[in-house]
């Protein structure tokens, strides 16, 4: 200590001595920036260094002092713990003799001590070999066993490989069945099919020979049916030849009358021709006698004209008579009645006129009337010579017609005559005559007939005409009751449509309204349109976004009422909660997964350890009991009970407590009183009081208990 | 493009009504409030202000199918186009936007220009746009979430591309129906309506 101390007046002093020079460098420091001060503070500042100078000597000498006030100090102080040491040497030898006798004692003890060390730690070694062993061996069956797990897991795997390749087989299999019935199926279908179509063939074939025999009759038919209509047409011609023969010989006789009656009308003619000739000189002469009656006409326009010369001279000379005054007048001839005034002069002029005039003039009407009744008859001459031209005409038509028709008669007879050479074909033509007169007559009729027909419809077609021009009238002019019912319904129809009609437009507007409604309210015709939209569309983006943080929410719902559940449980089980199962933080990432293994197998070895320290600890107490005869309980802490194999009664026990900590860190081991250590007082004073011996006394327990038990 | 020329081809039709179409829509999503508002930005079109989305996924939805209909546009094989809106958590259908397209076929065999001035189309589709606007005063609220579908009415032989499938009309009951302005490119002409669910107060 007082070397302690002095260290720290070194310390102390040494300090001090640095901060005192410290002191006047910040003195020091203080002082340069004023050099004006300077004297004055530069003796200041002197008288301050030699105040601190002398204040240094004194404190060195002070320490000075106190260092050899110390130093004798100590150095009784040491003389002192000299003494005491001297004397505490002796103490400590005797002592020193002591101990080594009880040293010697421990060594005997502990010998004893390290023998059974030496024993309990072979034992110990023992049993840790044996722990190791053991844990050698849990490892092994451990290792076994993860092997095996593996195996297992393997064959597992290989095993549920092999099922999924037996049902696939089996799927294969199956289909493969299925197909093949398929076929078969279908093979069957198809043969059925084949012996149809065979049989088929076989009828078609049937059929077609027998067509084949009934196209070669057919064409045998048809070609006998050929011969036959040509047969037929011939004949048909040869009865239509027949019919014309007969048609043409019935009109022969016809044809004789007629052919009469024309000569007579031919001869008739001509005489009428003869007659006309005469005629016609007749005529010729007449136009003579009417030219020169011309000529005699245009003499009297002449003479007419000269007369009204003459007269417009006479007026001139008149004139001139009244203009000169001469009166040379006219005696006024009394004009006959009826005449024009002045027409005296003409009747004179007329009358001086030769008389030629009167009988020219008579002669000339006189002939102008036999002009006119030669021209008259000349015009029916002309008109019967017209007419009797037209029917020479007409008749010489006929009568060459009659004479074709008589030749082709002829020839065709010729050609009969030709033909049947040999029979008696009088009678036939006979026949044929008068087939060919009914035939002419049936003609005949039949032409009248049209013509009658012809007639009467032409008739009937005028009454017709003339029928509904009357009803056009009776229209015209006004059936009031028929018309008037018919106009009634036609208007009543008319109100009714148009009622019908306003409905219909109604109807219409109704529907066209309805029909805008509906196109703006976005209705289609799904015929022709149909409607598209982008399949990435934001409503449904939206959706699937609404749908997905719902789902989230209520995961997270969940997770919080089971952490909610399980905070009001218990406190500690919500951290195992959170370490072993995650709810909405991030999945397990693999060091949780290792840690859990790593807790899992931890767990496990605890397990094992607690199973195998249980059985070690339970072998040993047993073989304690076994080998030292006593069961050692550990009631309460510190306190140990003692039962003896030998006990009388069950309850006999013996208390132990250790006092001073734990066993094994140098605590006793103090007897406590029971029941059945009172009756144990001898042995008790003996080895615990006097041998201080625990384990005597519990020898000497068991000894006697044992020779009590054997004895009784 | 058709700016240039004097007068609109069918292509050129087909490609003003498919950017009407593109503009509408994206007014609707606006008006109708199907998207916030802070996803759209302002442009210009047609002389006026419109309001364009942002956002990616939407932007790119809107021109896979304005695209496809610009296709069909060309071939005159498209009706009408409709943009449904449908409550998430009901599943209704609570409003239809309809455009009818009626094309003119003769332009497909004749390929001569018509004669009709692009100024006077955009002044068309201007009041259209202008009425969709104008309609939100009276359409109900969507006070619920809501998203929406485009749905194309066209030919019932045409073929269905890839990404395209086939859905119902998504007809609203009981419906009140207002007809809108139309316009008409003189190949194509595109009637508007809109139908919304009648609410029960009304």
């Amino acid at each position: 200590t007082m070397d302690i101390e002095d260290d720290t007046t070194v310390f102390s002093t040494l300090k001090s001595f640095k901060s005192f020079i410290s002191l006047p460098d910040t003195s020091r420091n203080q002082g340069e920036p004023a050099p004006v001060q300077s004297h004055i503070l530069q003796n200041q500042y002197l008288q301050r260094l030699q105040l601190l100078e002398a204040a240094e000597k004194v404190q060195s000498k002070t320490q000075l002092i106190q260092l050899d006030q110390e130093k004798r100090q100590m150095e009784i102080s040491h003389k002192r713990a000299r003494i005491e040491l001297e004397k505490n040497a002796t103490l400590s030898a005797r002592d020193f003799e002591r101990e080594v006798d009880r040293n010697q004692d421990l060594l005997g003890r502990i010998r004893r001590l390290e023998e059974r060390e030496a024993e309990s730690s072979q034992s110990l070694s023992e049993k840790a070999e044996a722990n190791r062993a053991l844990h050698r061996t849990l490892e092994s069956l451990n290792r076994r066993v993860e092997e095996r797990d593996g195996w297992l897991n393997t064959s597992n795997q290989t095993v549920s490989g092999l099922k999924d390749e037996i049902r696939d087989l089996k799927q294969q299999v199956q289909t493969r069945d299925n197909t093949i019935s398929n076929q078969t199926l279908e093979n069957q279908g198809l043969q059925e099919q084949v012996e149809l179509q065979h049989r088929k063939y076989q009828e078609v074939s049937q059929r077609c020979q027998a067509l084949q025999l009934a196209s070669s009759t057919c064409s045998d038919h048809e070609l006998k049916i050929k011969e036959l209509e040509r047969k037929l047409a011939l004949h048909e011609q040869d009865v239509v030849i027949v019919k014309n023969m007969r048609s043409e010989v019935a009109r022969v006789p016809d044809m004789d009358k007629e052919l009469r009656q024309l000569r007579e009308e031919n001869v008739y003619l001509r005489e009428t021709r003869e007659n006309v000739i005469l005629l016609k000189e007749e005529t010729e002469g007449l136009r003579r006698k009417v030219e020169r009656m011309e000529k005699m006409k245009e003499e009297m326009v002449n003479v007419e004209l000269e007369k009204e010369k003459l007269s417009q001279k006479l007026q001139a000379w008149e004139n001139l008579g009244q203009s000169t005054g001469l009166n040379i007048r006219v005696p006024p001839c009394p004009s006959p009645p009826g005449w024009p005034p002045g027409g005296a002069v003409v009747y004179i002029l007329k009358l001086s006129l030769p008389p030629s005039c009167r009988s020219v003039e008579r002669s000339k009407a006189d002939l102008q009337g036999e002009l006119l009744s030669l021209r008259s008859k000349a015009l029916e001459e002309q008109k019967k010579r017209e007419t009797q031209e037209s029917l020479v005409r007409r008749l010489q038509k006929r009568v060459l017609l009659l004479t074709k028709e008589r030749d082709g008669m002829r020839a065709i007879l010729e050609s009969y005559d030709s033909e049947l050479s040999s029979s008696d074909y009088t009678p036939q033509l006979s026949r044929r005559l008068r087939e060919a007169e009914d035939v002419l007559t049936k003609t005949q009729n039949h032409n009248t007939e049209m013509e009658v027909w012809r007639r009467s419809v032409c008739v009937s077609m005028e009454l017709e005409l003339e029928v509904m021009k009357k009803q056009q009238d009776s229209v015209a002019e006004g059936n009031p009751l028929a018309t008037n019912e018919e106009v009634n319904t036609l208007r009543l129809k008319i109100e009714e449509l148009e009622g019908e009609r306003q409905r219909l437009e109604e109807q219409n507007n109704v529907l066209e309204l309805r029909l805008e409604r509906h196109n703006l309210q976005g209705d289609y015709n799904p015929v022709k349109t149909k409607v598209l939209h982008f399949s990435l569309n934001p409503t449904s983006m939206a959706k699937q976004q609404r749908v997905e943080e719902v789902e989230a929410l209520r995961a997270e719902v969940e997770c919080l009422r089971e952490r909610l559940r399980s905070l009001q449980t218990g406190g500690a089980v919500p951290l195992a909660a959170a370490a072993g199962e995650t709810s909405l933080s991030l999945p397990p990432s693999q060091e949780v997964l290792d840690l859990r293994k790593q807790m899992e197998t931890a767990e496990l070895k605890n397990q094992r350890l607690k199973e195998v320290f249980q059985r070690k600890i339970q072998e040993f107490r047993t073989v304690c009991y076994v080998l030292t005869g006593y069961q050692i309980d550990i009631t309460t802490e510190n306190q140990y009970r003692l039962t003896s194999v030998y006990a009388e009664h069950m309850d006999d026990s013996l208390l132990f407590k250790a006092s001073g900590g734990a066993v094994g860190s140098g605590g006793s081991m103090q007897l406590m009183e029971t029941d059945f250590s009172r009756t144990l007082r001898e042995m008790v004073d003996l080895h615990l009081h006097h041998q201080k011996s625990i384990p005597a006394f519990l020898s000497a327990v068991t000894l006697d208990l044992f020779s009590r038990q054997t004895t009784v | 493009m058709t700016s240039t020329l004097k007068g609109i081809t069918l292509k050129g039709s087909a490609e003003l009504v498919a950017e009407f179409f593109s503009f509408g829509i994206n007014s609707i999503l606006y008006q109708r409030g199907i998207y916030p508002p802070e996803t759209f930005s302002r442009v210009t079109q047609y002389d006026m202000s419109l309001q364009l989305t942002t956002d990616t996924k939407l932007k790119s939805y809107l021109t896979n199918v304005v695209s496809q209909l610009k296709e069909w546009l060309f071939d005159c094989t498209v009706q009408k186009l409709v943009l449904v809106i449908t409550c998430l958590e009901t599943s209704e259908v609570l409003e239809r936007w309809q455009f009818d397209i009626e094309c003119d076929k003769s332009a497909k065999e004749i390929s001569a220009p018509r004669e009709k001035s692009i100024k006077s189309i955009q002044d068309e589709i201007r009041s259209v746009i202008r009425q969709i606007t104008a309609t939100v005063t009276f359409l109900p609220l969507l006070e619920t979430a809501c998203a929406f579908d485009l749905l194309v009415y066209t030919d019932k032989d045409l073929e269905v591309p890839d990404k395209w499938e086939e859905s119902g009309p998504q007809i609203i009951d009981q419906s009140e129906e207002v007809r809108l302005r139309s316009f008409t490119t003189s190949i194509h002409k595109v009637n508007s309506m809109v139908t919304y669910k009648r609410t029960d107060s009304a």
